[in-house]
């Protein structure tokens, strides 16, 4: 099943890519245009994930029946991060870098150890510290947010 | 003569106080990075590399260069003393390092290990030395066609020797190419897939990319299934080696040296590739092959040896045909591009500073890094004992600032964050990252090289043809693409971590 959404989502990809590259000009070999290389690109793209997408509905049809047996729980941790730092994109410059940072480094040592929330709390609180110094020791410019946090 | 006098004026520019400063910090973090499996050098030059646009030129590459082939050091500790690769290029020193220390002598592994690479690292130096003026000036008569046949060949090279799956590795690649081309195309003036994007006009920046694809992924891959290490119970003495592991090694250094050097100047071609080589030809020379894998003290020696040559090859190709071998050499393009230093033919002649300083600074990074090898490996070793899930959070977060730093643009963050979880998906479903990022770089190279060819031949392909360079090179890159429809067993392929 990866195998196959995999496939179709390059698929797609190279499809939209051939056609913006139409659309802005192949040219002619005196004359190359913007979209030849892509088009080149999105041609082999597609020529290969075409292949990896009919190899895989020929193997499910003959062996049908047998699913993928992976279970969904090993993506929960990685799930987790993945919304979490989405979710720090958006308060970051509205909160401010130690205001964001904090509550995400939380939730990263918690995605480990989550029963540990005081140790875990504590080490957030001094690593977004010691960060933000030294960012700004670097003359890194971090957001403040709208509590103006920080210097 | 002239060699010497150009060594002493990269030395002149080396010995900078500023200069030995980013030495020092580059081959600090490359060790660092090389002992803590989790995250490879080229996600840690990503990471490293907004840092280095406020940096001068040569303070910049060489500490990104001494990330890399401190890395190749530092990989070597946690081989020996936990069995895990510390690097993709470490993976042979785990068959028989680790087994010298169950013997309780990892002290002597790590020493041949410290004092091999530092022998092959200068070794190879001095073959970059003098190796690269005569072929930057051979690289001077390359027209458009040489440069685009030489880019294909290097980018099928690094595809033929993909893990996993060569398909999958051209994909990657056709992916990076299409990635490329976001942005304005210079020549005509069009905006291609920008989506209306501002940002975008100027193409989707190499950090988030890289950072996200390499820093990310490898957390989040990390975080799925963790490898945990079992660090040998044993105190670490005697780091020299004897008279006889020297007897016994010597020339399993020279011979990875050699290898390691002329597999790292391949486009293509690299560290990991020339170790497992020397390994597979100092188990066949042996009088006693039975002992390989058993505490060959060869085994180590001959792939560190390797490995450290190879990272000096690898500059070879970006430094006299301006064309990265590999995903580090990438990064290292990318980061001189920066800097308004087009890495080739040229820089020789017009940055000497650049090209002398840098290998100036290899010397002495190489020293650096046997006194940081060698007296400082109880450091290292408690390094080791750090657990991932302490890790972790502190690479996320250098990623995060590292990347927003760049223009203060969240956009950045979400760029790398998308292709965090794009690099993540890929790992699952059998896509390599470096085939893309390295076809990311060449992209805008091949794309102009092709058009200048076309336009020099008045639209005529056959120019790749007739020009025997650019001949040979394509034959290759079609020849590796038979080769690959060859069944896998037969194909040499990069060993995967044990």
């Amino acid at each position: 099943m990866a195998e196959r959404i995999s496939s179709l989502v390059l698929i797609i990809v190279s499809v939209y890519v051939f056609w913006g590259s139409l659309k802005y000009g192949i040219g002619t070999p005196v004359d190359p245009g913007s979209g030849l290389m892509p088009m080149l690109a999105s041609l082999l793209v597609f020529g290969l994930s075409s292949g990896f997408f009919v190899k895989d509905i020929v193997r499910a049809g003959k062996h049908r029946g047998r699913g993928d047996a992976e279970g969904l729980g090993r993506y929960a941790k990685p799930a987790s991060l993945v919304a979490g730092i989405v979710a720090y994109s958006w308060l970051l410059e509205l909160l401010g870098f130690i205001t964001a940072t904090i509550p995400l480094l939380f939730l990263m040592l918690s995605i480990t150890e989550r029963h540990k929330w005081l140790r875990n709390l504590l080490i957030s609180a001094v690593i977004t510290l010691v960060t933000f110094a030294f960012f700004r020791f670097l003359k890194v410019d971090l957001p403040i947010g709208i509590f103006h946090i920080g210097w | 003569m002239d060699t010497l006098q150009n060594l002493l004026f990269g030395f002149q520019a080396c010995l900078q106080p500023l200069n030995l400063l980013y030495c020092f910090v580059g081959v600090f973090i490359g060790t660092l990075v090389g002992v803590l499996p989790g995250i490879g050098s080229v996600g840690t030059m990503a990471i490293l590399f907004p840092v280095t646009f406020n940096a001068p030129p040569l303070g910049a590459i060489i500490m990104l260069a001494g990330i890399y082939y401190g890395s190749m050091y530092g990989g070597s500790t946690t081989s020996i003393l936990v069995n895990i690769p510390g690097e993709m290029a470490s993976v042979m020193t785990c068959l028989d390092g680790y087994q010298m220390a169950l013997q309780g002598r990892a002290g002597p592994a790590l020493g041949i290990s410290a004092f091999g690479s530092f022998i092959a690292g200068t070794l190879g130096l001095v073959a970059l030395m003098l190796l690269a003026p005569p072929l930057t000036t051979l690289a001077l008569a390359f027209g458009p066609p040489e440069f685009f046949s030489l880019m294909t060949l290097g980018l099928m090279l690094l595809i033929y020797i993909a893990q996993k799956s060569l398909t999958k590795a051209l994909i990657s690649g056709g992916i990076g190419l299409i990635l490329s081309y976001v942005g304005l195309d210079i020549v005509t003036g069009t905006e291609r897939f920008s989506f209306g994007i501002p940002e975008f006009v100027d193409g989707i920046g190499i950090a988030p990319i890289a950072m996200g694809l390499f820093g990310i992924a490898e957390v989040l891959q990390n975080l799925e299934t963790t490898v945990e290490g079992t660090l040998l119970k044993t105190r670490i003495k005697g780091l020299m080696p004897t008279l006889q592991d020297w007897s016994d090694s010597i020339f399993s250094i020279v011979r990875g040296a050699v290898i390691g050097f002329c597999l790292g100047i391949l486009p293509g071609g690299g560290a990991s590739l020339s170790t497992y080589v020397t390994y597979a030809m100092e188990k066949k020379i042996s009088k006693h092959p039975e002992k390989f894998g058993a505490g060959a003290i060869q085994g180590v020696a001959g792939p560190e040896a390797a490995n450290n040559a190879a990272s000096s090859g690898a500059f070879v190709p970006l430094m006299t045909l301006g064309i990265p071998s590999n995903a580090v050499m990438a990064m290292l393009f990318a980061g001189l591009l920066v800097h308004n230093i087009t890495p080739g033919p040229l820089m020789l002649e017009q940055r000497p500073e650049i090209f002398w300083g840098l290998i100036a600074s290899m010397y002495i990074g190489n020293v650096m890094l046997l006194i940081l090898n060698l007296p400082l490996i109880g450091l290292w070793v408690q390094v080791t004992r750090i657990p991932f899930r302490f890790l972790f959070p502190i690479i996320v977060l250098l990623c995060i600032v590292g990347v927003y730093s760049i223009d203060s643009s969240i956009l950045d963050l979400r760029v790398m964050m998308f292709f965090g979880v794009v690099g993540y998906l890929m790992r699952r479903c059998g896509y390599e990252a470096p085939p893309l990022i390295l076809a990311y770089v060449l992209g805008p190279g091949m794309e102009q090289a092709l058009r200048q060819s076309l336009i020099l031949s008045h639209g005529d392909f056959t120019i790749f043809l007739v020009r025997p360079i650019s001949a040979v090179c394509l034959g290759l890159a079609a020849l590796l693409i038979i080769l690959a429809v060859r069944p896998k067993k037969k194909r040499m392929v990069m060993p995967e971590n044990t």
